[in-house]
């Protein structure tokens, strides 16, 4: 086979290349079973109750989606319009989606133990109820985000031709939710997905869920091979929501390219909705502002009305430092991988290979960084010159490429600037050209990696190196002592570099 | 350059689009390919231009091997260049900046004509300083075409080069082409459904599905 693919733009070998890559890294938690660790099974295990902390896992997260699709609704809605408040504070909502969940732990506490006049009914958050809720609330953002693309599977020409006939109410009845509500769908099953994965937040507040609890036995000195072999009852249970998503998500097809209404369509404006659903959609609003705005208000306060500044360069500024390292190498690395890996599977239409790369999806991160620990002393072992921080670095990796997939995935399936791109290949050595034209979406992959690689916890809980703590880490550990100033201003320096990188992510989007 | 066509077929989401045909479009010949919506014109010229691979048969240029289901030659091994349906200028430069690194990366000898000229002539002289986002649709083809005739290549496709303009404009573009590739010595295969504007210069007209011959004539 010759080197050129003219679906993709790539050389052939860099595609195998990427792909072979990205596959390793992310399936590597599929070997943890088969690792000689010198542990031998004595007696069969009892399976009554990892069945039990599966059943609160999943409590946990058929809760955590209905909250968050609740709250995803009217805003994925309002981001249908460019004249709603939440279309114009679309950066925001990128914003909350991209910050960790563990800040609005963080701003509860601190309203909790320093309550502004009004809020004295505030508890500590912890227990079921208050997971649910701040699970819901940090995931919210990605089924507005969802809810907010589905504008494109709408077809313009018949919503106008039945709002014409029966009225913008009855359009949105009869074709509006229909064609809509396999998206509904998927985003509910993603989010479940999601947060029957999700280990930092339970393991915060101290409601043991099956994906705390591996963390937990990994870290009090458990057999990984025997965590990895009790793990199944979860690995299936994510595995066939992951399986229910992609079938859903294989149902939806985007209309005809110049068939879809812009974000100034006026059917897509709420105003013309009867007053009944104007006032439950901006409920909606007001309700995700405040469980978000309050939270961080309060997470500022604490920030800006404690002790004396004590953070120091030492512990704090190296650990912010050695994040932002991590996050920018992680990032690199992962654009490099993801774009051409995700040009496969795009512009070829390879779907077994979509199901493949996003079958890590379904895998736990204790899961993940438990593999990355125990296949770190391995490595080590065969070659010494290798740093320290390389389990760290990989696991991280194996973690997030999924997530920078599937964003250069919708990029790449946009094409955007396909002709533009295509156009560059006409001219001989036109590498600097073909960077200028791909660069927003290679900086796109690189900002989302990188911010997942700066909040990410459970993973280097289970992979850092002896001396070597992240911002996370800190703030995790810190959080033990309570929500005290110096942990708040911690965390609003993790925020600052995730907030520059939400408002680029938003600029650049629109044009890549 | 000789174009040849050997029994080329390709398919997309298992829908046969182009079906075992084979042609040969001699040097410095200007074709125009036409036929119904759909029936892959726009394929055809992806083909030629080496960003879609065939399923079976090849094509050939001077007897050099272009494409075949084994090996693509990439496109800037062959000195074509062509003016796509979608915005295909490039969003980061002006009109000018465009032009000019095209123009630099050109090293074949320059065609008989005036770039200059042709930017005269194609109104869009203004346009010159402009990023592609500040362009109309219309303005952005002619840039485009403007674009192209800078590389001086030696096989033109054009996809739809009129779609978009208005009346006056599309009949000043059909003649610019017609004085430009009536003296110079490239391949040239446009696409459109403007048969009456390319009729004057088209040295034959081929109906897509089957390549047959709607007419024929020599210039001379």
């Amino acid at each position: 086979m010759g080197a050129w693919d003219p679906s993709t733009g790539y050389n052939r070998r860099t595609l195998t290349a990427a792909l072979l890559v990205y596959l390793v890294l992310t399936l590597l938690p599929l070997t943890l079973p088969l690792l000689e660790t010198g542990w031998q099974p004595t007696t069969t295990a009892d399976p009554g109750p990892a069945i039990k902390l599966l059943g609160r896992s999943l409590h946990l997260a058929f809760w955590t989606a209905c909250i968050a699709t609740g709250l995803g609704l009217p805003l994925g809605i309002g981001m249908w319009h460019s004249k709603t408040i939440v279309f114009k504070l679309r950066s925001m909502i990128v914003l909350a989606l991209l910050l960790p969940p563990y800040l609005l732990i963080q701003g509860w506490m601190a309203l909790a133990w320093a309550p502004p006049p009004g809020l004295a009914f505030l508890h500590s958050p912890e227990g079921f109820n208050w997971a649910a809720i701040i699970m819901g609330t940090s995931m919210a953002p990605l089924a507005a985000l969802l809810i907010g693309v589905g504008r494109n599977f709408l077809p313009r020409t018949a919503l106008e031709s039945m709002a014409l006939s029966q009225g913008p109410v009855e359009m949105f009845k009869k074709l509006v939710f229909p064609l809509i509500l396999p998206l509904l769908l998927a985003v509910w099953l993603i989010i479940a997905m999601l947060s029957l994965l999700e280990g930092g937040v339970p393991l915060s507040l101290q409601f043991p869920v099956f994906a705390t609890e591996i963390t937990s036995r990994f870290l009090g000195g458990e057999n990984p091979v025997s965590l990895a072999r009790n793990v199944w009852p979860l690995y299936l249970a994510s595995l066939v929501l992951c399986c229910a998503t992609i079938f859903l998500t294989r149902r939806l097809k985007p209309g005809h390219a110049g068939d879809k209404p812009d974000s100034n369509h006026f059917l897509l404006n709420i105003d013309f909705l009867p007053a009944c659903l104007r006032i439950a959609i901006k409920s909606g609003w007001l309700l995700f502002a405040l469980l978000l705005g309050l939270p961080l208000l309060g997470l500022i306060r604490q920030a800006f009305t404690g002790s004396v500044y004590s953070l120091t360069a030492s512990s704090d500024g190296s650990a912010m430092l050695r994040s932002v390292m991590l996050a920018s190498a992680s990032g690199l690395i992962a654009s490099f991988l993801v774009v051409p890996a995700a040009a496969t599977i795009a512009l070829k239409k390879r779907f077994w290979l979509a199901i493949l790369v996003f079958l890590p999806l379904a895998l736990p991160a204790s899961i993940t960084g438990i593999t990355w620990a125990a296949w770190g002393v391995r490595l080590h072992a065969c070659c010494r010159w290798l740093p320290e921080i390389t389990p760290l670095l990989l696991g991280h990796l194996g973690r997030i490429l999924p997530f920078a997939m599937l964003v250069s995935l919708a990029l790449w399936s946009s094409q955007h600037h396909r002709a533009a791109r295509e156009a560059v290949f006409m001219h001989k050595n036109h590498f600097w050209q073909r960077i200028a034209v791909e660069w927003p979406h290679y900086l796109l992959v690189f900002m989302v990696s990188a911010v997942f690689s700066l909040r990410e916890l459970e993973i280097s809980l289970l992979t850092v190196p002896p001396g070597g703590e992240t911002l996370p880490i800190r703030v995790f550990n810190l959080l033990h002592y309570g929500a005290g100033s110096d942990v708040a201003r911690l965390s609003l320096l993790l925020a600052l570099p995730i907030a520059a990188a939400a408002l680029t992510i938003v600029r650049k989007w629109e044009n890549a | 350059m000789k174009l040849r066509i050997d029994k080329l077929s390709f398919s997309r989401d298992q829908l046969k689009i182009i079906d075992n045909i084979s042609y040969e479009f001699a040097t410095a010949q200007v074709t125009m390919l036409t036929g119904p919506s759909g029936c892959g014109k726009t394929t055809f010229l992806r083909l030629l231009a080496g960003l879609e691979t065939p399923d079976s048969g090849e094509i050939l240029a001077n007897e050099t091997r272009w494409s075949s289901p084994q090996k693509i030659v990439p496109p800037w091994q062959r000195n074509l260049d062509m003016l796509f349906q979608g915005d295909a200028l490039w969003p980061n430069q002006t009109v000018s900046q465009q032009i000019d690194w095209v123009r630099s990366r050109t090293q074949t000898t320059p065609a008989d004509w005036n770039i200059d000229e042709i930017i005269e002539e194609l109104g869009i002289k203004e346009l010159l300083n402009r990023y592609p986002a500040g362009l109309s649709g219309g303005e952005s083809r002619r840039c485009q075409l403007a674009r192209i005739l800078a590389g001086n290549p030696s096989v033109l496709l054009l996809d739809e080069p009129l779609s978009g303009q208005d009346a006056k404009s599309a009949a000043k573009t059909a003649q610019l082409l017609a004085t430009l590739l009536k003296t110079a010595k490239i391949t040239t295969i446009v696409v459109s459904h403007e048969t009456a504007l390319f009729s004057d210069f088209a040295w034959q007209t081929l109906y897509l599905p089957d390549m047959s011959h709607e007419n024929k004539r020599n210039f001379t």
